[in-house]
């Protein structure tokens, strides 16, 4: 009776000290921990930038003088999981890639085809799909995290929150997640578009410390448009009223602000509400898009002498502001159908969910028939207020 | 050999539910995208219907003879040597399923939760539970798995209620693309997978408390878990679209990896883990209690317990070998299981079940 008592502690007392943690256990001070990623062609292969954090310089009081918050490593390989294993020769301790917030692609690496290099993120188990791709415009995807930023020490962090809030306060740009990339909605067309990164000044300077202790950084990082990719190659880039157009249409804005003119002057308003509708469907045997959008928008700023309480100025400047929404929705168009002939809004997927069969026999000479798709739009801009004051302060014109 | 421990109806109900939900959780969801594409819901939808078709036939077995378990009734029905040779091949059945069980644990921790831990270090701690509650019999394993489906279902609404503000509907259209033909199609092996193996319960169910009542309890069990599949399989298609459901081994476990409550509450996809740890500990467990209960009434022993700690050696070591890979599972699970399981579950039992009805009836016409 005794003896099995005994034996039952010594059995509770060694399973729990060797059933706590796992096999593979590695701690914290044996791991780096990437934040940041970036790919680039190199003869036959790649190179793999990996940017890591150093814990000890990323906290309040650290930081301190001489070293910088992050330390980015590189390696070449023909393969990029040999390249991510082989960056234990340089860095002492293991990459930690669950932490991965941006992965950047050199505009090579994107010309070339992003599936070539996307395969590696959806099997290796500690990648997450919620990381962030970017396109390094005109640049080579580690010059991207080698420049140091001001506002955040971690400069892969810096990308990452830019992204997340100028795509909801600014529209011109779209935070494009991992999973995205192979999300049914832009299969069937062939087209994506991707977050485009530039490097703005040199790179010599952005890469020195001294870059941060000007008060005017000579270089710095600007999420800025974006990257149109057709059958995951890139074929060109939208500007800033593009992309703003391409929101518009695909129903990614959340707030942006933007002018129309009047008079003398320009009034500036914040669209704070937008919602988006595209339909596919067919018409007498040819498929049409049909893209209503409805906004709400409030005055911001005025510079003329208008009187902003009658309501036919208002209802005008509704009008004028619907033109505007059109022109840039209509640049994209332009610019995606007969410039870069790629479908990056997905009408192919709209024309197949609303018409599966008829889509089928469309399908081969999608590539033919998209530059010469009608598409239709409706803008409707509702104004709901003119913030604080109604009339424009100044009012100087008058005499 | 009598089964004297007894369940209530309300146990036989959730061992049904973790039963039927399985594997299948894990696994199923892919496999339907596969076929089905973004109507992948509605294969499951139609597996339900057609595994409940298979429940009612298994019931119909069961109520032929209510008092003895599939085992004894197959040597009543096919005489002692043919009913002896038939069991050994059910107990063949259930051996590899319980092994498979395993793998499918072992695979899952390896290759998504922990990369670094042999797999034989996952299959010996989850047979070791398995163990004991097979040794335990019945009664205890009843007793948890109720206190289970408390957590089960908690982890369930909150899975399901994190992941609803994630729902894009647009991907489950367009409804019906390709027909009706790759849906039932696909629906197939969501149908072997969890309605024809139910036939496990036909060892089971004379443990039942109330007998009357086995139908209701297996059809109101068969269509809660048939519920939650096609709630997660929706959940799948609708959240990770079809294309990555169907490229993803575990699709679901993908799906837990998406909750994420305003950037605070996320990275919490392995606690959502529980739920098919569960339901495939239970349906592991439930393998093994039909091995033990064929085995001793194909030998007729007293007890079974001194057979489960060996039986258990056994399947961790079968278990490791059982597929050389998982694309050799895969390849398996496509072209194998299907008339294997087929066979033990729909036509072995017709057979069993013809016969009775004709040997029952010539009784009544000889006692009239």
């Amino acid at each position: 009776m005794k003896l099995s008592k005994i034996l039952k502690l010594v059995l509770i007392i060694s399973i729990t000290i060797t059933t706590t943690g796992c096999w593979g256990a590695r701690e914290l001070n044996d791991l780096s921990i990437a934040t940041g990623m970036a790919i680039d062609k190199k003869q036959d292969g790649y190179e793999l930038t990996v940017q890591v954090v150093l814990p000890s310089k990323t906290d309040s009081k650290g930081g301190g003088e001489g070293r910088t918050p992050v330390v980015t490593f590189h390696t070449t390989a023909k393969t990029l999981w040999e390249a991510g294993r082989k960056l234990i020769q340089d860095s002492s301790r293991q990459i930690y890639a669950g932490h991965l917030r941006i992965l950047v692609l050199g505009e090579e690496v994107a010309k070339e085809g992003i599936e070539k290099v996307i395969d590696l993120f959806f099997r290796f188990q500690e990648m997450r799909s919620d990381i962030l791709v970017l396109v390094a415009k005109e640049k080579r995807g580690s010059d991207i995290l080698k420049v140091l930023t001001a506002m955040e020490k971690n400069p892969t962090m810096h990308l990452y929150n830019s992204i997340q809030r100028a795509e909801k306060l600014w529209a011109p740009t779209e935070a494009v997640e991992l999973s995205d990339l192979i999300s049914n909605s832009s299969m069937s067309g062939g087209g994506q578009v991707l977050t485009v990164v530039e490097l703005k000044g040199p790179l010599s300077k952005g890469i020195a410390s001294s870059n941060l202790k000007k008060i005017v950084p000579p270089t710095k990082l600007r999420i800025d448009g974006l990257a149109a990719l057709k059958n995951g190659r890139l074929v060109g880039y939208l500007n800033e009223n593009e992309s703003q157009g391409f929101s518009f249409i695909t129903d990614n804005v959340t707030r942006t602000i933007g002018h129309v003119k009047c008079k003398n002057g320009r009034i500036a308003m914040e669209i704070f509400k937008s919602r988006s509708d595209v339909k596919g469907d067919y018409i007498e045997g040819k498929p049409r898009i049909n893209i209503k959008v409805e906004t709400e928008a409030s005055i911001g700023e005025v510079d003329c002498d208008i009187n902003l309480t009658d309501p036919n100025n208002i209802a005008e400047l509704e009008n004028k502001a619907e033109e505007e929404i059109k022109s840039r929705m209509r640049a994209a168009l332009h610019k995606a159908q007969t410039v870069l002939t790629t479908d990056i809004f997905g009408f192919g997927e709209k024309i197949r969910r609303s018409n599966p069969k008829e889509w089928r026999k469309l399908k081969r000479n999608w590539e033919k028939q998209y530059p010469s798709l009608t598409v239709d739009m409706e803008v409707k801009v509702k104004i709901k207020d003119t913030r604080v004051i109604t009339n424009p302060v100044f009012k100087g014109n008058q005499k | 050999m009598k089964q004297i421990q007894k369940i209530n109806a309300r146990q036989m109900t959730i061992f049904v539910i973790f039963y039927f939900i399985g594997s299948t959780i894990l696994i199923t969801p892919a496999t339907l995208a596969a076929g089905g594409k973004q109507d992948a819901w509605i294969s499951a939808i139609i597996g339900v219907i057609v595994s409940l078709f298979f429940v009612w036939f298994y019931t119909s077995i069961a109520k032929l003879n209510p008092e003895k378990n599939f085992i004894e009734y197959l040597e009543i029905v096919l005489g002692k040597w043919v009913g002896k040779f038939v069991s050994m091949l059910y107990i063949l059945f259930f051996i590899l399923s319980a092994a498979g069980s395993v793998w499918i644990i072992g695979d899952f921790m390896t290759t998504q939760v922990m990369p670094a831990t042999p797999a034989v270090v996952f299959h010996i701690a989850f047979t070791m539970v398995v163990i004991f509650g097979v040794r335990w019999g019945i009664e205890v394993l009843a007793r948890s798995a109720e206190i289970f489906f408390f957590w089960f279902i908690v982890l369930l609404l909150f899975f399901i209620l994190f992941l609803l503000a994630d729902i894009k509907v647009e991907n489950i259209t367009p409804i019906f693309e390709n027909g009706f033909h790759p849906i039932v199609q696909a629906s197939l092996y969501f149908i072997s997978i969890s309605g024809v193996t139910m036939f496990t319960f036909l060892l089971i169910l004379p443990s039942a408390r109330n007998a009357q009542s086995i139908r209701k309890t297996m059809m109101i069990g068969t269509f809660f878990g048939g519920m939650v599949l096609v709630v997660i399989t929706f959940l799948c298609i609708s959240v990770l679209g079809p294309t990555l459901t169907e490229y993803n081994v575990y699709p679901t476990y993908a799906l837990a990896k998406k909750v994420n409550l305003g950037n605070f509450l996320e990275r919490i996809e392995v606690i959502i883990a529980g739920i098919f740890m569960v339901t495939i500990f239970i349906k592991t467990t439930l393998y093994f209690y039909a091995i033990m209960i064929s085995l001793a009434q194909t030998f007729r022993l007293k007890d079974y317990r001194p057979l489960v700690f060996p039986v258990g050696m056994w399947i961790v070591i079968l278990s490791l070998v059982i597929y050389p890979s998982s694309v050799y599972a895969e390849n398996w699970n496509s072209n194998v299981w299907i008339p294997f399981v087929f066979t033990f579950g729909f036509v072995f039992p017709i057979i069993v079940w013809g016969i009775g009805k004709w040997k029952a009836r010539k009784r009544k016409e000889v006692r009239n």
